[in-house]
């Protein structure tokens, strides 16, 4: 019998249902890291694979609803399903481990974005057209459990996944990523579905036909069979990794694989050089303890390091953010230091890295004077109450909005109070020496007046690896090498890879002319981030006399040219950067985004408006379901686009907290799920077109109103109520969206009279809305046009769903 | 491929001055009196080209043009470009877009680029325009020579302006470097005539994927060259390079015949060519068919372009490739790019004793006495003055 609580029948599909939202989630999740490992971290492929994900999992829903309807073996096909499902999941993780083989790529090449759209497509369909059609059978089950004819089942299905997917998430961050590799947690999360569909197929009292005897032993022996394989699962794990990197980095010996909420770690042995790689992407190579002479391997991090130590006449206290292992530290102590603070994001990577390192950074961490905090940078800097003279920001380029928060006026601004009268920041990226190309001058452009636009005197060095040092002592910041080796022999530094010419090297007169003359010249016109940038005239001015012309010259055009929280311009520079790098790549695909206007918004508005005119002339049936299919397309658009516009403006303020941002999600589908369960409960009649336009209209007047909120909430000072409005404001976000689901699918079925098509049908829509507005949000609004934008957006899509649905209803006067 | 075209100068310059950059760079240039010298003040322009009829150019049917300058002896459709990017078929006429326009016009020391074994410590002009006939995926440049003319800021510089800007800034020479100058093939036959004319050295930093007959045009007036010979896998060549070993070597035997001192720079990418049998192979041949005196460079990688996933070239597989070229014999064996390596420096043949200790391109100890080692007199192949 079914499980009795307060005298209150527990439906048993409810289990399977939750299941279903904690195994999309613990996949999507999984899936997502594995395919990361193999393309790029950037949002750009991070939404092209949720958008295979959204597009697939639609696809599979709408083939759910046509088995539903057609076949009264509805558990039968569940079985199946969830029996199939499991080694779906397996293979998929091991098809994505092997991925790189099935492209003609050389080992350190980034793929193409056709690449990553053609894999993305092709691996997950499987898995996530399985996933898909799981949803809508369930919601038949549902439906016949409630012997009703209505599409409160659907409701019901929609509301115990997103509870399921919210327990699915917390159960990867906080247990299954520390102790579970990607195979033991789709297995896992495989089995648990398929135990609970059996269950349910066991308990179920609906009026679908009950399960085959032989489809349910098959499905049991496929059970046992997969648990008693689970035993093996290590191996396979192991063998594919080894699969993997022949692919990745071939003739390296893969030493160890760290499983860190922010990524897999991993560490390649060449000879004696360590590679650290944060999901197959390279973070830093070093020599290893046995290294003879380890100096040259961290020769870039000893420049970087002596040059700003220099650049400051007493540097007492640091504050280095990154770079720690990478040898930055080891030299940073080499000057006469009081005390250095070291912020370091992952403690799983500081912990797997130490036994690899040379003994100077070893040594470095143990050494009294440094203190290792694990934090995210952004978080230490705001909460920071002391002082520093130098501040050592060496994180990876801003490639994606989580690392572009270090790139930003307000993170500059922040370092700025920090810093003591006379003190200095140190940041540096990875350039071309020519500074030719549109993107990368655009990005490096961008982060030279963005610290103009917070310091006094910002000035740019280097060729392949550029050096910007910012402070507002006038008159600080040197450029003459003679005075720079003096103060490096005075203090009497000793390091083995660096020496007194290497300020020579680095100020070579010409080439900081140059550099300095593009960054400073490029980005004073409106359209100066669509060319190339200026190169320097001949014969080209002296640093000094740059500064004195820069007076004269047009002001630096803001939209484009400077990087903040809330438009993060510089990781898309980087995007359109990494573009150039890609296989068959370039950046011109990504360079005509920039030509996007907020206005833009404006004609698809208005000829989606004018096609709901033109259907209500042709009859009632097709505009009453154009609208309402709208207002699906739309309410899922600006679920993402509110989402994403709230993360990024959380994780900017508040700081890059995993844990945290997992519980913004949570916060967001707990929204969604009581708003279904509200209109579930409390709207008799939800067929009601009236109702829906209302609802787009609130949902459009709560976007303006996180619109609206998001810069001040931004501002606040206290954690705590920065916290509060975000989870308020996220939660207002999920619940309007939540309330819009049961009242479209009930519009749909009152003129489909099928339930499970109208199911379908709304799942997938909304499920394509998400496709579309997490990547126009994340990958073009938020970056070019801003956060608030993204807000605008939804509130403009949902209007336009409402005008819709109020066209659409005068068509019979109601 | 589509011809593009080329923007008009005029319309560059207008634009420019648009922006208020040009006006108010004259100005500074002027005042500091920086503008003294006999080169008068260049301000570049997005796209300037000035295409002109091109060497090595011949017709073929149906208003084609096959171009015999280098090895992919391209047959151009009428309106077709090159595989460089620079050269094209204008109504059945070659034209190159790579003369007078350089993208590239810098003074710097010319153990940059790198040349070890001439005049230590002088200064270099290198010059380039766009474009490339192999397409290197660890191309450091690639915003320079694998890039269209359309696409880049250039000079507007004739021969006669570089010389005069070479000689006016004091240099003893002019390097065709960074780019390809085989590409502007025709724009570097001029400057080189003009150059050996005013008395200032020719240095020529190339891949050499060039035919022997334009290559043997040139040779006479270039002093010293200095090849990349990225590997010594004709595979290698092919696929991470986008050309063909044979014309290279064949290249470096008749730059070597003709006299002109040669150096060789060799880029170790991990996993890709620095397999240590090849290595060796490419030694033995460099020793047996130029000679061992001819200096090697082996140069580091750094992650970047299409291969920024790479970890750079370890130290130690740089030193395994050093002891590897001096155990066959190879006398002059640098590390590149590892500043304050050891193997920066020259080390007499003879004595073993260091000639020149260099950090970088900056010269720190200098023990040569006309051309010969001072501790033991021991002569050291160059040119030293």
């Amino acid at each position: 019998m079914p499980g009795r609580v307060s005298g209150r029948t527990i439906p048993p599909h409810i289990g399977s249902v939750l299941m279903l939202g904690a195994v999309s989630q613990v996949t999507q999740i999984v899936l997502l890291r594995e395919l990361l490992m193999i393309f790029h971290g950037n949002e750009l492929s991070i939404g092209i694979i949720l958008a295979a994900w959204m597009a697939w999992v639609g696809v599979g829903s709408a083939l759910g609803a046509a088995i539903a309807g057609r076949s009264r073996r509805v558990l039968d096909v569940l079985l199946l399903n969830a029996a199939v499902l499991l080694p779906v999941l397996l293979l998929t993780v091991t098809v994505i481990r092997g991925l790189r083989g099935f492209y003609d790529v050389l080992p350190g090449a980034y793929l193409s974005l056709v690449d990553i759209i053609a894999g993305s497509l092709l691996v997950m369909a499987p898995a996530c057209l399985l996933i898909g059609m799981q949803f809508v059978l369930l919601a038949r089950l549902w439906r016949d459990a409630d012997r009703s004819e209505h599409t409160g089942g659907a409701g019901k299905t929609y509301i115990g996944e997103a509870i399921g997917s919210i327990l699915g998430g917390l159960a990867f961050t906080f247990v299954m990523v520390r102790h579970l590799s990607s195979f033991q947690s789709v297995a896992l999360a495989g089995l648990l579905v398929a135990a609970a569909v059996l269950w349910c197929a066991q308990r179920s009292e609906t009026s679908v036909r009950p399960a085959r005897p032989l489809v349910r032993s098959v499905v049991i022996a496929l059970l046992v069979t997969a648990g008693v394989a689970l035993a093996g699962l290590g191996t396979l794990d192991q063998w594919a990794y080894q699969l993997q990197w022949r692919q990745l980095a071939p003739d390296h010996v893969l030493l160890e694989v760290h499983q860190s909420k922010y990524g897999n770690i991993a560490i390649a042995r060449r000879d004696d050089q360590y590679s650290f790689f944060r999901s197959g992407h390279l973070m830093f190579a070093t020599a290893g303890p046995e290294t003879r002479e380890p100096q040259f391997e961290a020769q870039e991090a000893a420049v970087f390091a002596h040059f700003a130590m220099t650049q400051h006449p007493r540097p007492a206290e640091v504050l280095l953010i990154g770079g720690g292992l990478r040898g930055t530290l080891a030299e940073i102590i080499r000057h006469p230091v009081e005390r250095v603070d070291y912020v370091e994001l992952d403690p799983v990577l500081t912990r797997a890295a130490l036994p690899h390192l040379p003994g100077a950074t070893r040594a470095a961490l143990a050494d009294p004077r440094v203190r290792l905090v694990h934090s995210d940078g952004r978080v230490y800097v705001r909460q920071a109450s002391r002082g520093y003279d130098l501040v050592i920001i060496d994180v990876p380029d801003p490639a994606t909005a989580v690392l572009n928060r270090f790139y930003t006026r307000e993170f500059f601004g922040q370092v700025n109070a920090l810093l003591n009268p006379g003190g200095l920041l140190a940041i540096a990226v990875v350039s071309t020496p020519g500074l030719r190309g549109g993107a990368v001058a655009n990005r490096n452009a961008t982060l030279h007046h963005t610290l103009g636009s917070v310091f006094g005197e910002v000035l740019p060095v280097g060729d392949r690896f550029l050096v910007f040092l910012a402070s507002d002592a006038p008159g600080l910041i040197s450029t003459d090498p003679a005075g720079l080796r003096r103060r490096y022999l005075e203090r009497e530094v000793r390091s083995p890879a660096f020496s007194p010419h290497h300020f020579q090297l680095l100020l070579e007169d010409g080439q900081l002319r140059r550099v300095n003359w593009i960054l400073r010249s490029h980005g004073r016109s409106s359209t100066a981030q669509l060319t190339a940038p200026e190169a320097a005239p001949l014969p080209t001015p002296t640093v000094y006399e740059q500064k004195a012309l820069e007076a004269g010259w047009p002001p630096v055009n803001e939209r484009a040219f400077i990087n903040s929280d809330f438009r993060p311009i510089g990781y898309f520079y980087t995007l359109m950067f990494w573009g150039d790098l890609t296989r068959a790549g370039s950046a011109e695909p990504l360079r005509r985004l920039l030509h996007v206007q907020a206005w833009w918004v404006l004609p698809p508005i208005g000829a989606l408006l004018l096609l709901a005119l033109a259907l209500r002339v042709v009859g009632r049936r097709p505009d009453r379901q154009f609208a309402v299919g709208l207002a699906v397309f739309t309410t899922g658009l600006s679920t993402m686009a509110l989402q994403v516009a709230l993360l990024f403006s959380f994780q900017s303020v508040y700081g890059f907290i995993y844990e945290m941002v997992g519980l913004v999600v949570a916060i967001f589908m707990a929204g969604l799920a009581a708003g279904t369960a509200t209109t579930h409960r409390s709207v008799k009649r939800k067929a009601n077109t009236g109702l829906l336009a209302a609802v787009q209209l609130a949902i459009a007047a709560a976007a303006t109103l996180i619109a609206i909120l998001l810069p001040p909430a931004a501002a606040v000072e206290s954690a705590v109520i920065v916290f509060a409005l975000f989870s308020t404001l996220t939660f207002a976000a999920g619940f309007l969206n939540g309330v819009d689901f049961p009242l479209a699918t009930e519009c749909f079925r009152a003129l489909n009279r099928r339930a499970e098509r109208s199911a379908g049908l709304v799942y997938g829509l909304e499920l394509a809305g998400a496709c579309v507005g997490a990547a126009i949000a994340s990958a073009v609004v938020a970056p070019i046009i801003g956060i608030t934008a993204c807000c605008v957006l939804a509130a403009a899509a949902n209007a336009t769903a409402c005008a819709a649905l109020l066209v659409s209803r005068t068509s019979d006067g109601g | 491929m589509a011809d593009r075209v080329v923007i008009d100068s005029s319309e560059g310059r207008r634009r420019f001055l648009k922006a208020g950059l040009g006006a108010a760079c004259g100005a500074c240039v002027a005042g500091a009196g920086l503008g003294a010298s006999a080169a008068r003040a260049q301000v570049p322009e997005v796209g300037f080209a000035r295409p002109r009829p091109g060497q090595w150019f011949a017709s073929a049917a149906g208003n084609k043009v096959q171009c015999s300058l280098c090895p992919w002896q391209c047959v151009l459709e009428p309106g077709e470009r090159a595989r460089c990017r620079v050269r094209l078929n204008r109504n059945g006429a070659g034209y190159t877009l790579a003369y007078g326009n350089p993208v590239l016009l810098q003074e710097e020391p010319v153990e940059r680029l790198p040349f070890f074994h001439v005049l230590p410590g002088s200064r270099t002009l290198s010059i380039s325009t766009a474009g490339c006939n192999l397409h290197c995926k660890f191309c450091e440049v690639w915003d320079l020579a694998l890039v269209h003319p359309e696409e880049v800021h250039a000079y507007d510089m004739p021969p006669r302006a570089v010389i005069e800007h070479a000689r006016s800034a004091g240099l003893a020479s002019v390097s065709y470097a960074f780019g390809e100058p085989v590409v502007f093939y025709e724009y570097m036959l001029e400057i080189a005539q003009l150059a050996r004319e005013a008395g200032l050295i020719n240095l020529l930093q190339t891949a050499a994927f060039i035919e022997p007959e334009p290559l043997g045009r040139v040779v006479p007036l270039i002093d010293a060259a200095n090849v990349d010979l990225k590997g010594f896998d004709p595979v290698f060549y092919r696929d991470v390079c986008g050309g063909e070993l044979a014309p290279v070597l064949r290249s470096l035997v008749a730059l070597r015949a003709a006299g002109v001192q040669l150096e060789i720079t060799h880029p170790l990418i991990p996993t890709l060519n620095d397999d240590v049998a090849t290595l060796r192979r490419m030694c033995h041949w460099i020793r047996a068919e130029l000679g061992a005196d001819v200096p090697l460079h082996l140069a580091r990688f750094y992650p970047l372009y299409k291969l920024a996933n790479l970890p750079q070239t370890p130290v130690s597989t740089l030193d395994r490739a050093r002891e590897i070229a001096m155990e066959t014999g190879l006398e002059f064996v640098y590390v590149a790019k590892v500043t304050g390596h050891e193997g920066e420096n020259t080390f007499c043949p003879g004595c073993g004793e260091a000639v020149v200790r260099r950090i970088g391109f900056i010269i720190d100890e200098l023990h040569l006495n006309a051309g010969r080692c001072s501790h033991c007199g021991e002569a050291i192949p160059g040119r030293w003055h």
